[in-house]
């Protein structure tokens, strides 16, 4: 397993104090020369100011200074990477479509050389043959060529990459260049459907929409948006809009409001892509039960349950299918229409869920095959689905049964007792032993889920064995509650 | 009731110091009989996991079946030790457990051992000045039992 730079920071941050190197390496699974090493590297990129001091019989430590400061060293980080460099390139490119900007000036901010330039463009028309887009380079002269369609489809994947949608509240900050009239502007619209819908749009949401309303405001402003005069719906569109008639109305509204802001007048389908937006979304006021649900939907979420309950053989609830259908129906209008959506969580929820995880993404890629869907489930939608999952595992665990061991049952384990009963309540310390007795006292009270020891040891019946420092730091209780979640399937 | 010592004031500087110190005593209590086997095993005990517990407080421990009950021994150290720990605070006091494994008040340790895991029981514990005090302050928290 690689374990980059921002785990230790992340590691040494949580710790907020001194930390041997061996500790450090034992949480992340890595050496101590690796930790050294990440170290050189982390320092390196400031020299004024150490982000980590080492410190002789000490340990590691976090700079308090940096803390303050985390987040906007890391952006510093990334803003140099190639590949932020290509982001950023193609965004400015693709809001500018179809025109014309010069090479000379889209490079020149980046101070890089003629053969960089050539494989940037390289890798963005390779990056963007996806979306069907063509980038022509005639005369040094770039333009993005493609359907508007597909031009926003790509903005929106490219922010999403860039992680500028964290919240709505980012746009406040100075590092954002969209400006303070367009911001208040689209805030405005987003206070507008909140007062027709009667209520406010659930995260992450109200980002997808506040994003569409950004790009069609920005895309309008600097580009061009091609009209195609009449306008002409297929069946299927036809259909969404004669079922959500109100949303309908309500997005032709907001569209005439933009007409009114930016000066123009946008074309039709404009009210047709925030629909889209709009029951994409999962308002809870649409929140129905799954007998009202249609066919598909149904069949999707207890196909869901149906194979997370045979992996784990364990039982289901069937209200988590109902729950389920709520999220899979707007879900299944996003994949429909190449909406994406993105999970601020997906990390935590890989490392907290990650069997479960695992799981819901072998599922998902048997119900495109299944259900013969049009694209496949990211792994952001993947991650809200386990989390629907791990919500009900977690309400409906079974109490996991635990012995704490040390070297003579009376020292540490005595210790550790007392901390594990306060940070797990619903584990059942089932016995503490000594390693000399351990053999003779589990037996007496088997079954046993996890071993909890300040001493290593080989624990028989292939019982799980996790080994904590007597303090019993972060770290050790993470590491308890990884165990504590992976035994659990 | 638990036996307690207490040996004030433990001057060595280093981990190995602070052993050569305690084993003394017990050697002159006649506690133990060998103090090289007494320090080999309780650096031992201290490979296989720290016995470091936080605020400035470890409990090294050694176990024997020469004495009748198990016993505990508190040392306040004099000087900052080297001796590494992750919470930063320099160990101050060492409450070394003598333990027989067969002793019938062994459930006291384990009590006592609950107790200091409680909040706040640890804190300050150098500013503890006998063995009475010591022992009041252990004893204001509920049995975990």
């Amino acid at each position: 397993m690689r374990v980059d730079e921002d785990e230790l920071i992340q590691f040494l941050f949580d710790k907020n104090d001194f930390v041997t190197a061996g500790d450090a390496a034992f949480a992340l699974n890595v050496s101590a020369k690796t930790i050294y090493r990440m170290i050189k590297v982390i320092n390196a990129h400031n020299e004024n100011l150490p982000i980590i001091e080492v410190k002789r019989n000490r340990g590691l430590r976090l700079n308090r200074y940096y803390e303050l400061h985390q987040k906007s060293y890391i952006s510093n980080l990334s803003d140099q990477s190639p590949i932020e460099r290509r982001n950023s390139l193609m965004l400015s490119l693709l809001f500018k479509a179809p025109f014309k900007v010069s090479e000379y000036h889209l490079f020149k901010p980046y101070f890089v050389s003629h053969s960089v330039i050539k494989n940037d463009l390289k890798i963005m028309s390779n990056q963007l043959q996806k979306y069907e887009l063509k980038i022509d380079n005639g005369d040094h002269r770039l333009s993005i060529i493609g359907a508007e369609i597909n031009i926003r489809q790509a903005i929106n994947e490219v922010l999403l990459r860039m992680n500028r949608f964290e919240n709505t509240l980012d746009f406040t900050s100075n590092s954002f260049d969209l400006n303070m009239y367009d911001q208040k502007f689209i805030l405005s619209q987003l206070g507008e459907l909140k007062s027709y819908l009667g209520e406010s749009i659930p995260f992450p949401y109200n980002i997808n929409i506040f994003s569409h309303l950004y790009i069609l405001v920005k895309r309008s402003r600097e580009g061009k948006v091609l009209n195609n005069g009449n306008l002409h719906f297929d069946e299927k569109q036809r259909r969404l809009i004669q079922e959500n008639i109100d949303l309908y109305n309500l997005a032709k509204r907001i569209k005439i409001n933009i007409d009114r802001y930016l000066g123009t007048t946008l074309d039709g389908v404009e009210s047709l892509f925030l629909l889209q937006y709009l029951v994409s979304a999962r308002l809870s006021t649409k929140s129905i039960s799954i007998k009202q649900m249609p066919n598909q939907v149904r069949a999707i979420s207890h196909f869901y349950v149906e194979q997370v309950k045979a992996a784990l053989g364990r039982e289901i609830n069937p209200i988590v299918a109902s729950d389920l259908a709520n999220h899979i129906k707007p879900m299944l209008n996003r994949l429909q229409n190449g909406i994406i959506v993105k999970n601020a969580l997906l990390k935590e929820i890989r490392e907290e869920y990650g069997q479960l995880f695992e799981l819901i993404c072998v599922v998902s890629k048997e119900v495109v095959n299944k259900f013969n869907l049009e694209s496949p489930i990211s792994p952001d939608e993947n991650g809200f689905i386990a989390l629907y999952f791990a919500k009900f595992l977690e309400m409906h665990s079974e109490l996991k049964r635990i012995a704490i061991v040390c070297t003579t049952g009376i020292g540490t384990s005595q210790l550790l007792q007392v901390k594990i009963h306060k940070e797990f309540p619903e584990v059942e310390i089932a016995c503490v032993t000594s390693t000399a007795n351990y053999q003779e006292d589990i037996n007496k009270v088997l079954p046993i889920d996890l071993v909890i020891s300040t001493v290593n040891f080989k624990t028989s019946n292939n019982i799980p064995i996790v080994v904590v420092s007597a303090l019993f730091t972060n770290a050790d209780r993470m590491r308890v509650k990884r165990k504590l979640m992976d035994e659990g399937f | 009731m638990i036996n307690m010592f207490t040996q004030y004031i433990l001057k060595a500087q280093s981990k190995r110091g602070i052993y050569c110190e305690l084993g003394n005593f017990l050697e002159k209590k006649k506690i133990i009989s060998n103090i090289w086997n007494f320090i080999a095993e309780v650096e031992l005990r201290d490979q296989y996991g720290s016995t470091n517990i936080g605020n400035g407080v470890a409990v090294p421990h050694y176990q024997t079946d020469q004495i009748d009950t198990s016993l505990v021994i508190i040392g306040v150290c004099h000087d900052v030790i080297d001796w590494p720990t992750p919470d930063s605070i320099p160990i101050g006091v060492i409450l070394l457990f003598i333990i027989n494994p067969h002793s019938a008040r062994n459930d006291n340790f384990k009590c006592l051992m609950r107790n200091l895991a409680s909040k706040g029981n640890l804190d300050d514990l150098t500013s503890v000045h006998d063995k009475e005090e010591f022992l009041l302050r252990l004893s204001e928290t509920p049995n975990y039992g």
